[in-house]
């Protein structure tokens, strides 16, 4: 029947169609889960995040393995000029040897730059050049604010925001406000999709210049949470229902505004767990790539 | 017989009708009236230059089945060519950086490694490492999937909750993101960036040539 096709095509995701004929053929809102007297509030969060710079060093295996694959492919090649210019000096020098320096062209041939020089000048120019090091000031100095640390593996924004009287480290997280009383299909006038508002909360927490893409209209994660007894009963809501969407760092200074953050921190998957609290961390730990 | 009767009306009459002699062009004849009274009809005659027109040859009835035939033939013929050119498609075209350069190639006796064997314990090392890494890169395919899984796993979960929540606000996030898809991203290098690197070879331009 075209209500089930119809939610079976919106489970799945993705695909483009008419919100307003959905919306009339399947007014299928869910009622209210029963004990649950009151709504809840929504929130975005953002996990912004600076991809590796940089790869990770080779494992054991892989050594190994790298080790063997240059040793077939050298032993199946052909050889290469340079080679075959490194051979015909040695002979050339052989024969020099031989003749005693009798002979005017195989001296000449003998003073040019072999094979071998041409190597040395090549090491001795690269030795010339310094790479930037991997392991970092800031790894060493452990420095968790810098952007610059652990550059192979993947660093998370964690913020002290504020809210009412105290902070909470968490990732940056802002209110949806949705247009309840002027309430339109899809996006309503008064109303952002979550989104937009998770965009907003960002440039809200880390200044407007930063530079970050979001990955996708949809959210990646989910956290549900209960106000203490006397914020439910001032603000009329049981809880927040925080949506969690995910976001590459791809330039710009991450400034964070002092009203809204306390301290920040730039951490890996593994650290997180040090400094969220457990349910939340669990939350956010399954929507994270967490091989490094 | 017209002309003896002295029509009132101007005609042109086709030549071939007077003369078979003039068929390779054609004039009109004109007959004037305005001169009715003359001591010869001749005087009345005129010709006009030449036209150079042939009247339409009378369309010959053809048979149907020889019009047919030539369809056929055609349709043939066409589709001869359509198949000569497909095949020229199918041939794999010969790739420049995948061939041995002509110098190389002249040399190759020259340039051949000499061979040597593998000893017992070599072998059996080669194919126990080899064997080692199949079963380390499965580990790690299974390990990425279950990671991916456990990520979908999580957004699933969002959407079925967003969707009770709100269902405009689920509508507005199903939708596709026109942003994202080309995504580009120069991926993890082996050392980091150097600040302010002054290149002294200069700078790479691609000169690939593209066949678009």
């Amino acid at each position: 029947m075209r209500l089930t096709w119809c939610s079976r095509r919106l489970l799945l995701g993705g695909f483009q169609f008419s919100c307003r004929t959905l919306s009339q053929a399947a007014r299928a809102e869910p009622a209210p889960s029963a004990g649950q007297a009151g709504p809840w509030h929504l929130y975005t969060a953002v996990c912004l995040q600076r991809l590796p710079v940089v790869a990770p060093p080779l494992s054991e295996m892989e050594r190994r393995f790298t080790a063997l694959l240059r040793q077939l492919e050298f032993e199946r090649s052909l050889k290469s000029s340079h080679e075959i210019r490194h051979e015909m000096d040695i002979a050339t020098a052989e024969a020099l040897r031989a003749s005693e320096g009798d002979d005017p062209d195989l001296a000449e041939a003998a003073s040019l730059q072999t094979a071998a020089d041409f190597e040395d000048a090549c090491a001795e120019e690269l030795a010339g050049f310094e790479p930037a090091p991997t392991v970092t000031e800031a790894d060493r100095a452990g420095d968790q604010r810098s952007l610059q640390r652990r550059l192979s593996s993947r660093l998370v924004l964690v913020v002290q925001q504020r809210l009412g009287a105290g902070t909470s480290w968490m990732l940056p997280q802002g209110r949806h406000q949705d247009g309840a009383t002027l309430r339109q299909v899809g996006r309503g006038a008064a109303g952002d999709t979550p989104r937009q508002t998770a965009e907003q909360t960002l440039q809200a927490m880390v200044g407007p210049n930063v530079n970050a893409q979001f990955l996708g209209n949809a959210p990646w994660g989910f956290y549900k949470y209960k106000y203490p007894k006397p914020l439910q009963q001032e603000s009329g809501a049981i809880g927040g229902k925080v949506f969690f969407y995910k976001a590459v760092l791809r330039g710009g200074p991450v400034e964070p505004v002092a009203d809204r953050v306390a301290d920040h921190r730039w951490l890996t998957a593994a650290e997180l767990g040090g400094q969220l609290r457990s349910g939340y961390r669990r939350a956010v730990h399954r929507l994270l790539i967490d091989h490094d | 017989m017209a002309l003896s009767l002295g029509l009132s009306t101007v005609q042109r009459l086709a030549a071939n009708v007077l003369d078979m002699s003039l068929s390779r062009s054609l004039c009109a004849l004109t007959i004037s009236t305005r001169r009715d009274i003359s001591t010869s009809s001749a005087a009345a005659i005129a010709v006009s230059h030449p036209l150079c027109a042939e009247p339409l040859k009378k369309k010959k009835r053809i048979d149907p089945a020889v019009v047919r035939a030539r369809e056929e033939r055609r349709r043939r013929k066409l589709e001869k060519a359509i198949r000569r050119l497909e095949k020229s498609s199918r041939q794999l075209k010969p790739l420049a950086e995948m061939e041995l350069p002509r110098e190389v190639r002249a040399e190759l006796s020259e340039r051949r490694r000499p061979a040597r064997p593998l000893t017992t314990e070599e072998a059996n090392e080669r194919f126990d490492l080899m064997k080692e890494w199949t079963r380390h890169r499965r580990e790690q395919h299974v390990a990425d999937v279950a990671v991916l899984r456990r990520i979908q796993e999580s957004r699933a979960k969002a959407l079925r909750e967003l969707r009770a929540e709100s269902f405009e606000l689920y509508c507005a996030a199903i939708e596709e993101d026109p942003d994202l898809v080309p995504w580009a991203h120069s991926g993890p290098t082996l050392t980091p960036p150097i600040d302010g690197y002054d290149a002294p070879d200069g700078d790479y331009v691609d000169t690939t040539r593209r066949w678009e």
